[in-house]
């Protein structure tokens, strides 16, 4: 299984991450080249990207109608599930559709840290190991070894400057708020406000902890997702109106 | 909606996880090697202890510490729970120790180079024995930046390589240290690229390979940086092997190359399939030099063509230098398997396991360097057992835990 991994998934991304450094300018060559293949495999996901997106804009128009089932059947759990996804069927809603690009992108996720990792080799553990997955190609050999310093970053080593960190965070939490419309119900408005501040803080504090590569391609990945979702859904959405109850009933 | 929320949260935390499993693997092991001396072998474990053996009692399976034999743990302080405390771990060492007059010199990754007195650590006395020769440098908490290579000791100098990042660059500096004191002697100017290599001292002049490319020489005595230095197309990968002013080192891009003091271009470069990640041996005019490619190459060191018919070719990648065993060379693989090659015409025998035909030799990685003595050649796992393994029978002889409750 581990082979297959490799084979299929890690080497293909490390040697294309190599070679792409060997390409570009020595200067900024690795950290340039998973910021390209962060936008190349974000081109790939466009259209599952696209769909999550009409998706969740499609739950949050439902979403009224889903509170008056919700008041209907209050008290029949099962009548309200049958109608809850009879609304979605009409309305031609997957309320799964959202999650897809999110479970995508984590193989991507897994195998580009170890791309990172291995071919930054901060140990010589890791450089051995590296030997192990290139491909027979004189792009790929004479790129060895990569420069790991982009900016004021080492991509081999965890950001200590906070800088990283709060642009993660803050990417995040902007991408999180243009999704996320005010809900009526204040239990669930409540949810939607600790998911708004919980998830950049997970992943600003996972950026004190991994490596700088992974952070930003995580970073170019949020800038991705705010300018599909300001493309797709038709402006800033949700971070330009307050997520206030009031503000949902009046939006309602 | 809550529920898919939740799950993407279960999700995030499922992918966080495997990816910080993925992270336990990046941590610095260690692959010092084996030395010997007498009947004693000196042992790096992958856990930063320094073992001494002796080879006729471990043959016999007899309790350890037998007298005459000794482990010293080399540890450093570590601060973790966001520098609330601090607590002595084991450090890494990569280089093979260095024996010199009873004395092993051992450099490690976390920065500190130590002279250890094999009859003050057999008594078991505190470190450093001032009186037994004993040091440690940097004296104070000071350290250098990580040291992978062996230190080289010539006369009373032990000189030590080593690499720190500082502004967005990585230098390479050399130390010299008297062997005898301690005493810092000099400290190299800042040289490009990363220095992870064990340096060649030849006739008053230090060698030494970099990550990024450099060939430099030095003068063993000042330290000062000689006029000529060798720019390659891509970094060094091997530490250097010097004879008459020619080195030999290995370069990311596949190729070894054998370089004159004083040219701007190579004399000769031969390519294998990946990189001559051990340091060659040069024995007469032929270069022994195993590959990651899974061949061990022989060739001329005058022009740089093959010596054998056929490469000699392994089961796995060769990550290790060969042994000299009379006429024959020890060759061991990554993945474990032990060898015995005629150094005439480049025809192996794999030697077996003794449990397990299917398995490798040792049945475990092997990245530290071998050693042979008195007939029987000696392997390290990363997995901390020594085996013993007789060239002539081409059998095991016997095997040793080095982890001991």
């Amino acid at each position: 299984m581990a082979n297959l991994w490799n084979v299929i998934i890690l080497r293909p991304m490390l040697n294309g991450l190599v070679a792409l450094s060997g390409l570009l300018p020595e200067a900024v060559e690795f950290g340039l080249a998973i910021i390209i293949f962060t936008l190349v495999v974000r081109l790939a996901l466009t259209p599952v990207t696209i769909r999550q997106t009409k998706s969740t804009k499609a739950m949050q128009e439902l979403q009224p109608k889903m509170k008056e089932l919700q008041k209907k059947y209050a008290k029949n759990k099962q009548k309200l599930q049958q109608e809850t996804m009879k609304l979605y069927k009409e309305a031609g809603v997957n309320p799964a559709g959202c999650m897809w690009p999110m479970l995508i992108q984590f193989p991507v996720w897994i195998a580009l840290y170890q791309s990172i990792m291995k071919t930054l080799a901060t140990t010589p553990e890791n450089l051995l190991d590296l030997a192990q997955h290139l491909y027979a190609s004189d792009l790929v050999y004479g790129a060895i070894p990569v420069n790991s310093h982009f900016l004021w970053l080492d991509l081999g080593q965890p950001d200590g400057t906070m800088i990283l960190a709060i642009l993660v965070g803050g990417s995040m939490w902007v991408q999180q708020k243009m999704t996320t419309a005010p809900s009526p119900d204040p239990r669930q408005q409540q949810t939607n406000q600790m998911m708004l501040m919980m998830m950049p803080m997970m992943f600003g504090l996972f950026t004190l902890m991994f490596p700088s590569g992974l952070p930003l391609f995580w970073l170019v990945s949020n800038l991705i997702g705010i300018g599909t979702q300001y493309w797709v859904g038709g402006g800033w959405g949700n971070l330009k109106r307050s997520a206030t109850p009031a503000a949902a009933a009046k939006a309602k | 909606m809550k529920s898919i929320r939740f799950g993407i949260i279960f999700a995030a935390m499922v992918g966080v996880a495997v990816l910080s499993g993925c992270m336990s693997n990046q941590a610095p092991q260690g692959f010092s090697g084996i030395v010997s001396n007498g009947e004693t072998l000196y042992v790096g474990s992958a856990d930063g202890r320094i073992l001494a053996l002796d080879t006729k009692l471990r043959a016999t399976n007899a309790a350890f510490p037998a007298p005459g034999e000794w482990e010293y743990s080399i540890t450093h302080e570590s601060r973790s729970g966001f520098g609330c405390s601090a607590s002595q771990v084991a450090s890494t060492v990569y280089g093979t120790p260095v024996l010199n007059d009873g004395h092993l010199c051992v450099a490690t990754y976390e920065g500190r180079v130590l002279m250890l007195d094999a009859g003050a650590r057999s008594d078991n006395s505190a470190f450093p024995q001032v009186r037994s020769g004993e040091w440690i440098y940097p004296r104070d908490d000071d350290r250098l930046g990580p040291v992978v290579g062996s230190p080289t000791i010539v006369g009373d100098t032990v000189y030590v390589c080593s690499s720190v990042t500082e502004k967005r660059r990585t230098y390479g500096t050399v130390y010299a240290i008297d062997r005898l004191y301690g005493d810092e002697l000099w400290v190299s100017d800042r040289l490009d690229g990363k220095l992870w290599v064990t340096p060649a001292v030849v006739d008053g002049v230090l060698y030494i390979s970099t990550y990024d490319g450099h060939l430099y020489a030095l003068d063993a005595v000042t330290g000062e940086v000689q006029s000529w230095s060798y720019t390659g197309d891509v970094g060094f990968v091997s530490s250097p092997v010097v004879r008459d002013d020619v080195i030999y080192v290995a370069s990311f891009d596949r190729q070894l190359q054998a370089v004159s003091v004083g040219s701007a271009t190579p004399d000769w470069r031969f390519e294998g399939g990946n990189w001559f990640w051990a340091t060659p041996l040069l024995m007469g005019d032929v270069l022994y030099a195993p590959c990651l490619d899974g061949k061990m190459y022989a060739l001329d060191a005058n022009d740089g063509s093959p010596v054998w018919g056929v490469p000699f070719e392994a089961s796995g990648a060769l990550a290790t230098p060969p042994v000299v065993m009379g006429n024959q060379l020890g060759v061991v693989t990554k993945d474990g398997d032990v060898y015995v090659v005629d150094v005439e015409n480049g025809r192996g025998t794999r030697i077996a396991n003794p449990d397990n035909e299917k398995a490798t030799t040792c049945n475990a990685e092997v990245v530290a360097s071998p050693a042979y003595h008195d007939g029987t050649m000696f392997v390290r796992t990363q997995t901390n057992v020594l085996w013993a393994i007789d060239p002539v029978a081409r059998s095991v002889e016997y095997t040793f835990e080095l982890d001991m409750e």
